[in-house]
C-alpha cells in the first residue's frame, strides 16, 4: 500500500524532506525568481524603446494624414486649436472654445516663463546680485533654482500641449468625418453626459493627477536634476550665488572622494536596522499577541488597550522624551533618568551611555535604537497578529491537538505560516519603510554618536535619510547637490527591495506548502 | 435631508479651513513693509511695560527719531549661534536685524546677510567700542559689517572657594589634585569644540581665517601635538588617582564634560568649571532651586546669598607641556576664544527698512543701549565707557574673562570664522583622549599616544580642506 | 500528578505575571512623562530626584499664556495645527476617494500603467521630495505658510488609494450594473450609491487624513521658516524647546512634556475611535449589498 502511493507521487514531494531541505529550496526558488524577474524586466528594455520610438512615427504619420484629407476648416485648426469644432456648428462651441483656452495660456505661460528660464537652463542664469546704486541693499537677478523649476514647468507643460495639439486634430477631423457622413453632431449636452458617464475617469482623476503631478514629480524631477549640479552653501541662488551644471562631480563626491567608505557602511547599517527593526517587532508583537489570546486570559481589551496607548502617542513626544530618557553625563547626579533609576532602584553601579556610547564603532546606541523601535513600534505587529490569530479556525488546533501535537509543533505548522501567509507582504512593506525611517533615528540619537572624520560625516546610528537630512537642513554648510545624489541612491536601494516584496507577494500566492 | 446636512456640514468644514488658513497662517515671504523683525536672545528682551531690555528701548527710539514711529517692531527670540542657520540661504526671508556670534560674520557677509555701515556710523563705533571689537568686522576696504554689541564671549574658570582655595586653581596639577581630595568633579567640556580647543589654544596655535582669506587651522603643528600629548597625560592620571568618589563610594572619573555646570555647581558635585560670563544666571537659578523648599515654594534668601558668596572666577589655569620636538617641559596657560556679539542689518531687504535698521540697531548697541543690555541679561558690554560702569565692573564673570583676554595672543585666539569642519572634528577627537572608549588597534585609536597623534593628523587634515 | 485544570493555571498565572510586566515597563516613561510635565521647580531634563519633587500646573499655564508666550504661541500652535488637518483631511479625503473609485471600478486604457507609476513613484523616499518642495513652493510664494503646507499634506493624497480601493473591490458590482440598467451615469453611481456603503471607510480615511497634521514633523519643519513662531504647528514647535543651546538648566523639558501630554490625549483618543472604523471596514463592509 505505501509503496504504490510512493511510486505514484513525484520523488521531490515537499513535506516529506527534512525543515533545512525546504529552507534551502525555498531561498533557491525565490533567488531564481528574483533573477528571471530582473533579466526579463532588462529583456523588456529595448522593446519598450523601439514601441515608443514607433508610436512617435505613428503621430507624425497621423498628422500629416489628417492634414493631407482634411478641409480648410480641419486645417486651420492646425493654426488655431478648436477652430475645427466651434467654425462648423454652435453646438461644438464649448469644445472648441476649450481647446482655443489651451492653446491660448500655453502661449501666454511661454511667452512670459517659460521661454526665459529655458533659454537660461544651459548657463543656469548669468548674473547672481546687484547692489542697488545708493549702495545700500540691493536684489538678486537671475536665480539659478527658479530657472531649473521653471524649465522643468514649461517642459511639462510642452508635453501636455503636444498631446493636446495632436487630440485637438484628431478631434477636428472626426468632426469633419461626422458632417460628411450626415451625422449629427453632439450637443453640449451629450458632451456632459460624456464627461460625467463614460468619460468619467478622466473628469475624476485630473485633479488627483494634477496635484501629484505638481507635489510628488515636479519636485522629484527638480531633485534629480540638483544632482548634477553644483548646489551647496557656496552656491546658493537665493543669497546671490549662482550654480552650475558640473555633470558627475558630485556623484564623485560622495562615493569616493571626500566620503570614502562612509556611503556604504551607512547602508550596511540601514539594512542592518532594518532588518532588527521589523522583525524584533514581528516575533515581539507576535508572542505577545500569542499570549493575550489564550483563551483563559481574562482582560483582553485591558491589556491591548495599555499597548496601543504607546503608539497612539505622536511619535515626535515619545521619540524626544526616551531620548531625555535615556540622556547621560559622566557627572552621576545628572545623568539620565533611566541611569539613574538603575543607580537608585535596582543598586546598580551603573552609568552608561546609552545614546551616545562611541566603543566598538558606536555598538550600544546601535542597539539602543533597535530596542527602544521595539517599544515604540511592537503594539502595531501585536494588534495585526491578533486579528489573524482570532481569526484561525479553532478545528485546526483540536485536531492537531488529537493527533499528539505539542503546543511547540502546534505553533511551527499551524499558527506561524498561517501568520507568515497573511503578513508577509504586509512584513516586507514594513522592512521597506523602516529603511527610510527617519523619526526614530532623528528623535533619538539624531544620527548618533559621530566618529567618522570628513565633510558633514554620518553618525553611527545615522541612515541614508537622516544623512541626507544634515545635508541639507540641518547643516551650517550645506550640500545640497551631494544630497540630492544620496536621496537618488536611497530610491535605487528602496526599489530593489520594492521590486523583490513585488516578486515575493506573487509567489507567496503561489506556494501552498501548508496543508 | 440628510444628504442636504452633509453637503452643508463639508462645505463648511472646508470654509472654516481656509478661513482659518487664511487668518492664523502668516503670509509667505510677504514681507509687511511695516514690520521690522529683530531676532535677540530671549534673555535680553525683557518688556515694554516695564522699560527693560530691549523691548523696553523701542519707546525711546521711536521718541528720538519719530520719522520711524510708524513701524512695528517684532521680536522673536533667537540665540546669537542659531542666526547663522537660520538666515542660511535665504536672508530674505530673515529678520531685519538680529544679534549674531562673532565667528559666523564671514558666512553672513557671503550670503548676502549683512549691510555694510555707512560712513556716519562707522565713525560713531570707533569712538565708542573696544578697538579689537571693531577691528573685527572690518575688512580690508575699510568696510564695517555690523555693530559691536558686547564684549564677554570667553570662558574662564568658576570655582566654588568652599572646596578650593584661590592657589588651587592657578595650575591644572593643583586643581586636580585639590578636586580629588575633596571628592568634586572638575567640568571641562571636551564634548564641545569650543571649550576642548582650550589646551591648543594654549600653546599658541590659531584657528582663523587670516587676512588673505586663507584658513590656518594649527591643528598639527608641533605646538598642538604637545597640547595633544598634554591632554592625554592629563586624562590618563586626572583619571587614575583616587578619583572622585560618587554617593556609592564608587570611583568616577574627576574630568566631566558637561555642557551646564550650574546644577553641579549648586549641589557640590562640581567644585570648578569652564564656562562663559553669562553661565551666571543659569548658575543662580541652579541655586535658587536648591534653596527652595518644596513643601512652600518660597526661597531662603539668607542661605542663597551666602551660597552665592562662595562662587568665584579666575583665568583658566596652567598646564605643564613639551612643544612636539624639543624636550623641555614648559608651563603654558590654558586659552579661550574670545570675541563678542555683533548687531546686524539685513542687506537682502529693502532700502527703506534698511535705513530705518541703522537707525534702530545703532540705538541698541550705543552706551545707553548697552548699559540696558547688561542691566536684562548680565552681557558685558563693548562700548568702553559701558564697560567701566560700577555694575559691570561688580561682575565677577566679566572681569574674569577680561583677565583671560588680559593674557594676550599667545593664550588665547580671537573666535574668528571658522569652517564647518572644525566645530564638528575636535570634540571628536578630544572626546576620544579623554573617554578613550574606542577600540585599540582599530582604525579609531585613542589608547596609545601614537594611535591618538594618528588621529589628530587626519582631522587637521581633514579641517584644512 | 499535576491535573490539567492546575497546569493551566499556573501557565496562566505566569502569563499574568508577564503581561503585567511587560505592561508596567512599556507605560513607566509615559507615566515619567506625564509626571513630570507637573514640575515645577527643574524645568530642564535634570532634575535631582526621579520623580518631581515639588509640583505645579505652572508648565500648562505657561503654554497658554506667561511670560515668554510670545515666543512660544502654544494656543496658536494648536489652531494652526487644528485648521492644517481640517482642511488637509477635506481634501485628502476627497482625492483618495476620486483616485480609488476610478482605478476600482472603472475601465480605461491607462489603468494598469497608472497604477504601476504609482507604485514607483511612491519608492522614491518622500523626504527627497520634500526639500525640492520647499524651492517649488518658495517660488510660489507659499513656503512658510500654513496653506502651502495643507497642499503639501493632501493634494499628493491620490497616492494613498489602496485601503479605500481595496474596500471599494469587495462592493459587488452587481449593484453598479443594476443603477447602469436604470440609466444613471457613472458620476450618480459614485456619489449615490457607493459613497453611503463605504461609510466605515470613509470615517476611518478622514480620521487618518486628520491625524496626520497633527503627528507630523519633517514636513512642517522643512516648509515652515524657523523663525515664523506663528505659524509653527504643534510638533516643530515643541521640539523647538529641546533643540535650544545649551542651557541645561534653562530648557524647556518639563514645558515640552506638558505640551507633549496635552496634544497626545485627543490623538489617543481619535486613534482608537479609527481603529474601531478601520475594523468595522473591512470585516463589515463585504456582508452589506
Amino acid at each position: 500500500m505505501a509503496d504504490n502511493t510512493k511510486a505514484a507521487t513525484p520523488t521531490w514531494k515537499l513535506y516529506n524532506r527534512p525543515w533545512y531541505q525546504k529552507f534551502g529550496l525555498a531561498i533557491w526558488n525565490y533567488i531564481k525568481n528574483v533573477g528571471l524577474m530582473l533579466w526579463s524586466v532588462i529583456r523588456a528594455i529595448p522593446k519598450k524603446i523601439w514601441g515608443f520610438i514607433c508610436a512617435i512615427g505613428l503621430c507624425f504619420q497621423g498628422l500629416w494624414f489628417r492634414f493631407k484629407k482634411g478641409d480648410w476648416r480641419t486645417r486651420m485648426s492646425y493654426l488655431i486649436m478648436g477652430f475645427g469644432c466651434f467654425s462648423r456648428s454652435p453646438k461644438q462651441f464649448l469644445k472648441g472654445f476649450l481647446l482655443l483656452a489651451v492653446e491660448v495660456l500655453f502661449i501666454l505661460f511661454m511667452v512670459f516663463v517659460g521661454a526665459h528660464n529655458l533659454y537660461m537652463l544651459g548657463s543656469l542664469g548669468d548674473v547672481g546680485w546687484v547692489d542697488n546704486p545708493s549702495g545700500i541693499g540691493g536684489y538678486i537677478v537671475d536665480n539659478s533654482l527658479k530657472i531649473m523649476i521653471f524649465s522643468v514647468m514649461s517642459l511639462m507643460l510642452m508635453i501636455f500641449f503636444v498631446y493636446m495639439y495632436i487630440k485637438n486634430t484628431e478631434i477636428a477631423y472626426a468632426t469633419q468625418k461626422r458632417v460628411e457622413a450626415g451625422l449629427p453632431l453632439t450637443t453640449p449636452k451629450h458632451q456632459l453626459n460624456y464627461a460625467l458617464n463614460d468619460g468619467y475617469h478622466v473628469t475624476v482623476l485630473t485633479l488627483p493627477i494634477l496635484g501629484i503631478l505638481f507635489i510628488t514629480v515636479l519636485p522629484l524631477v527638480c531633485n534629480i536634476l540638483v544632482a548634477f549640479t553644483n548646489f551647496d552653501y557656496q552656491h546658493a541662488p537665493m543669497a546671490g550665488e549662482l550654480f552650475d551644471w558640473v555633470g558627475f562631480q558630485s556623484f564623485n563626491t560622495v562615493f569616493t572622494k571626500s566620503y570614502g567608505d562612509a556611503i556604504w557602511s551607512v547602508l550596511g547599517w540601514t539594512i542592518i536596522w532594518a532588518v532588527f527593526a521589523t522583525f524584533t517587532n514581528f516575533f515581539f508583537g507576535m508572542f505577545l499577541a500569542m499570549i493575550i489570546n489564550k483563551k483563559s486570559i481574562k482582560l483582553k481589551v485591558f491589556w491591548r488597550t495599555c499597548f496601543v496607548i504607546v503608539i497612539a502617542v505622536p511619535d515626535f513626544v515619545s521619540l524626544l522624551m526616551m531620548s531625555k530618557f535615556f540622556a547621560y553625563s559622566k557627572l552621576t547626579t545628572e545623568t539620565g533618568t533611566f541611569n539613574r533609576i538603575l543607580m537608585t532602584w535596582f543598586n546598580l553601579d551603573a552609568n552608561i551611555n546609552w545614546l551616545g556610547d562611541i566603543a566598538h564603532g558606536g555598538l550600544l546606541p546601535r542597539v539602543m535604537v533597535i530596542v527602544i523601535n521595539l517599544w515604540r513600534g511592537m503594539p502595531f505587529t501585536m494588534l495585526s497578529t491578533y486579528g489573524i490569530l482570532m481569526n484561525i479556525p479553532e478545528e485546526l488546533y483540536e485536531s492537531s491537538r488529537i493527533d499528539g501535537a505539542g503546543p511547540v509543533r502546534r505553533f511551527v505548522s499551524i499558527t506561524f505560516p498561517y501568520i507568515m501567509f497573511v503578513m508577509g507582504p504586509q512584513l516586507i512593506t514594513t522592512f521597506t519603510g523602516n529603511i527610510n525611517n527617519f523619526n526614530v533615528i532623528f528623535f533619538l540619537t539624531g544620527g548618533g554618536p559621530n566618529i567618522r572624520v570628513g565633510g558633514i560625516a554620518p553618525g553611527q546610528t545615522d541612515l541614508l535619510v537622516t544623512w541626507l537630512y544634515k545635508m541639507t537642513v540641518s547643516s551650517t554648510d550645506k550640500e545640497y547637490s551631494n544630497g540630492a545624489v544620496l536621496g537618488i541612491f536611497t530610491f535605487i536601494i528602496s526599489s530593489i527591495f520594492a521590486l523583490i516584496v513585488f516578486n515575493s507577494s506573487k509567489s507567496v500566492k503561489q506556494e501552498d506548502t501548508f496543508q | 435631508m440628510k444628504k442636504l446636512l452633509a453637503t452643508l456640514l463639508a462645505s463648511t468644514m472646508a470654509l472654516s479651513a481656509i478661513g482659518g488658513l487664511v487668518a492664523c497662517g502668516g503670509d509667505g515671504n510677504g514681507d509687511d513693509p511695516n514690520t521690522i523683525t529683530v531676532w535677540a536672545p530671549e534673555n535680553s528682551h525683557g518688556s515694554e511695560e516695564e522699560g527693560t531690555g530691549y523691548k523696553g528701548m523701542i519707546a525711546g527710539w521711536k521718541e528720538a527719531y519719530p520719522e520711524y514711529a510708524h513701524y512695528n517692531v517684532r521680536f522673536v527670540a533667537k540665540a546669537e549661534s542659531d542666526v547663522n542657520s537660520s538666515l542660511g540661504n535665504n536672508p530674505a526671508a530673515g529678520a531685519e536685524i538680529f544679534f549674531f556670534a562673532s565667528d559666523h560674520y564671514r558666512d553672513l557677509v557671503h550670503n548676502k546677510g549683512l549691510q555694510p555701515l555707512t560712513d556716519e556710523y562707522v565713525q560713531q563705533i570707533k569712538a565708542r567700542d573696544e578697538k579689537f571689537t571693531y577691528e573685527f568686522v572690518t575688512d580690508d576696504d575699510n568696510k564695517m559689517w555690523a555693530f559691536p554689541t558686547t564684549n564677554d564671549n570667553g570662558y574662564f574658570l568658576w570655582y566654588n572657594d568652599e572646596y578650593l582655595s584661590e592657589d588651587d586653581v592657578k595650575d591644572l596639577d593643583s586643581l586636580i589634585a585639590a578636586c580629588n581630595a575633596q571628592n568634586v568633579h572638575f567640568s571641562f567640556p571636551y564634548g564641545v569644540s569650543w571649550y576642548a580647543a582650550s589646551f591648543m589654544m594654549g600653546m599658541g596655535c590659531k584657528f582663523n581665517y587670516d587676512d588673505e582669506d586663507h584658513y590656518i587651522c594649527d591643528a598639527n603643528t608641533p605646538a598642538a601635538k604637545g597640547a595633544a600629548k598634554a591632554m592625554f597625560k592629563y586624562a590618563n592620571s586626572a583619571n587614575n588617582i583616587d578619583g572622585v568618589k560618587d554617593t556609592k563610594g564608587k570611583k568616577t572619573d574627576v574630568i566631566v564634560s558637561v555642557e551646564d555646570p550650574s546644577a553641579g555647581l549648586a549641589d557640590g558635585t562640581i567644585g570648578v568649571a569652564m564656562s562663559y560670563a553669562s553661565r551666571y544666571t543659569d548658575i543662580e537659578k541652579a541655586y535658587r532651586n536648591k534653596y527652595t523648599s518644596t513643601a512652600t515654594g518660597t526661597v531662603d534668601e539668607e542661605k542663597l546669598e551666602e551660597a552665592l558668596s562662595h562662587l568665584k572666577a579666575t583665568v583658566l589655569p596652567t598646564f605643564k607641556a613639551t612643544v612636539d620636538g624639543t624636550t623641555e617641559e614648559k608651563t603654558y596657560h590654558m586659552g579661550t576664544f574670545y570675541g563678542g556679539k555683533y548687531c546686524g542689518v539685513n542687506r537682502s531687504k529693502s532700502e527703506a527698512k534698511i535705513v530705518a535698521s541703522f537707525s534702530l540697531a545703532n540705538w541698541f548697541t550705543k552706551e545707553e543701549g548697552q548699559k540696558v543690555r547688561f542691566e536684562a541679561d548680565g552681557a558685558g558690554p563693548s562700548n568702553k565707557n559701558a564697560a567701566a560702569l560700577e555694575n559691570v565692573q561688580k561682575s565677577i564673570g566679566i572681569q574674569a574673562y577680561k583677565a583671560q583676554v588680559a593674557l594676550g595672543d599667545e593664550t588665547n585666539c580671537i573666535q574668528g570664522a571658522q569652517k564647518g569642519t572644525f566645530w564638528e572634528n575636535i570634540n571628536k577627537f578630544s572626546e576620544g583622549v579623554f573617554e578613550r572608549k574606542v577600540d585599540a588597534g582599530s582604525d579609531v585609536d585613542y589608547t596609545t599616544e601614537i594611535g591618538m597623534l594618528a588621529q589628530l593628523a587626519k582631522i587637521a587634515a581633514d579641517i584644512g580642506n | 500528578m499535576i491535573g490539567l485544570r492546575s497546569k493551566r493555571i499556573i501557565s496562566d498565572t505566569v502569563i499574568y505575571i508577564v503581561l503585567t510586566l511587560l505592561v508596567v515597563i512599556w507605560l513607566f516613561p509615559l507615566v515619567w512623562m506625564i509626571l513630570k510635565a507637573f514640575d515645577v521647580l527643574w524645568t530642564g531634563p535634570y532634575s535631582p530626584t526621579i520623580f518631581p519633587e515639588m509640583m505645579g500646573m505652572t508648565n500648562f499655564k505657561n503654554l497658554f499664556g506667561g511670560e515668554g508666550y510670545q515666543n512660544y504661541p502654544y494656543g496658536q500652535w494648536l489652531l494652526n495645527t487644528f485648521f492644517v488637518a481640517l482642511g488637509s483631511c477635506v481634501i485628502s479625503t476627497l482625492l483618495t476617494l476620486m483616485v480609488s473609485f476610478a482605478l476600482s471600478r472603472l475601465r480605461f486604457k491607462a489603468r494598469k500603467k497608472l497604477m504601476n507609476i504609482a507604485l514607483i513613484l511612491g519608492l522614491f523616499p518622500g523626504f527627497l521630495s520634500i526639500i525640492a518642495l520647499l524651492y517649488i513652493f518658495t517660488e510660489f510664494n507659499l513656503d512658510n505658510s500654513l496653506f502651502g503646507l495643507t497642499l503639501a499634506y493632501s493634494l499628493a493624497s491620490g497616492m494613498g488609494y489602496y485601503v479605500v480601493k481595496g474596500f471599494f473591490d469587495t462592493v459587488p458590482i452587481a449593484i453598479d450594473e443594476a443603477a447602469r440598467i436604470d440609466g444613471a451615469t457613472k458620476n450618480r453611481i459614485f456619489w449615490r450609491m457607493i459613497i453611503p456603503l463605504s461609510k466605515p471607510i470613509i470615517i476611518y480615511t478622514i480620521l487618518t487624513a486628520f491625524i496626520g497634521p497633527w503627528c507630523d514633523f519633517i514636513l512642517a519643519k522643512v516648509l515652515i521658516n524657523p523663525s515664523a513662531v506663528e505659524n509653527f504647528t504643534v510638533a516643530i514647535g515643541i521640539q523647538q524647546w529641546l533643540a535650544t543651546d545649551d542651557n541645561v538648566i534653562s530648557r524647556k523639558f518639563a514645558q515640552f512634556c506638558a505640551g507633549g501630554t496635552l496634544i497626545s490625549v485627543p490623538i489617543v483618543l481619535l486613534y482608537m475611535i479609527m481603529q474601531k472604523f478601520y475594523v468595522a471596514g473591512i470585516t463589515g463592509g463585504a456582508a452589506k449589498g
